[in-house]
């Protein structure tokens, strides 16, 4: 029936964009700081968190390591005022990453209705 | 909850920012004010801004969420603008009168510059109350 396992991962997964935008913020904030450097982090270990189901030896396990961000510094222009934050930059960054947020939002909200729905035996609720 | 943090970053960049303005604003009023309170024409200030860390860990200890400050305002120690004004009160025995150090055209591109950034800011905190707010929604 219902796979709510999917869930934790999804909300994993929020916290994780929930965390890329207070460092998409920092940068926005450090604008005009001297020696500020753009600052991200990766999220190549995510995909590792899926509990998926192994039901045959060929497929891929979960390693389950410790789904720990990366922090990385982007590489841009220094400016003038030795900074090398790009505006344009962390404007879309911040874009894409708050409609991920929406998403993710999204699907759950469907997830929930779902649900909602087999509770009130479908068509009556 | 890390939107939050998020929003607190945003806040210390407005705040930043408003200084820079309000310091800008300071220079743009003196620009010909040559008495002040400490003797002298009024020399021009400026905004240091720094990194500050604050709130809980992000990733791992040593990478915390940077807000940003300002952490001194600096005089100009440039030169006064020396002008030839015998009949001024000001004058000194050689009939020049000093000016602040300020520059309007550059005051003013400063001011746009702060302006910007702190919309900038404005922008980036629109989006994460969005965020939390669909957060809110959630299950409704």
């Amino acid at each position: 029936m219902m796979d709510n396992r999917l869930f934790p991962v999804i909300e994993d997964r929020m916290d994780w964009t929930a965390k890329r935008q207070q460092m998409l913020s920092a940068n926005v904030a450090n604008i005009d700081t001297p020696g500020y450097r753009t600052k991200d982090v990766s999220f190549s270990e995510q995909l590792q968190l899926l509990q998926l189901n192994v039901t045959n030896s060929k497929h891929m396990t979960p390693s389950g390591t410790d789904p720990r961000m990366e922090e990385f510094e982007v590489k841009g222009k220094v400016g003038l005022n030795d900074n090398s934050v790009d505006l344009d930059r962390e404007m879309s960054e911040l874009t894409k990453n708050g409609l991920q947020y929406v998403a993710l939002i999204q699907f759950v909200s469907q997830k929930l209705k779902t649900i909602r729905s087999a509770i009130n035996e479908g068509g009556r609720g | 909850m890390s939107l939050f943090s998020a929003l607190e970053i945003n806040t210390t960049g407005l705040t930043a920012q408003r200084r820079r303005a309000e310091v800008a604003s300071s220079n743009l009023s003196n620009t010909d004010t040559t008495r002040t309170a400490e003797g002298g024409p009024y020399r021009r200030k400026d905004v240091v801004f720094q990194t500050t860390t604050f709130g809980k860990e992000l990733l791992n200890a040593n990478v915390r969420n940077q807000g940003v400050e300002v952490s001194a305002v600096v005089e100009d120690t440039t030169p006064f603008d020396r002008r030839y004004e015998p009949g001024h009160p000001d004058a000194d025995s050689d009939g020049y009168v000093s000016y602040p150090n300020v520059s309007a055209m550059e005051e003013m591109a400063n001011m746009m510059s702060a302006a910007r950034s702190y919309e900038a800011n404005i922008g980036a905190l629109s989006i994460i109350k969005t965020m939390i707010n669909r957060t809110l929604d959630l299950g409704k």
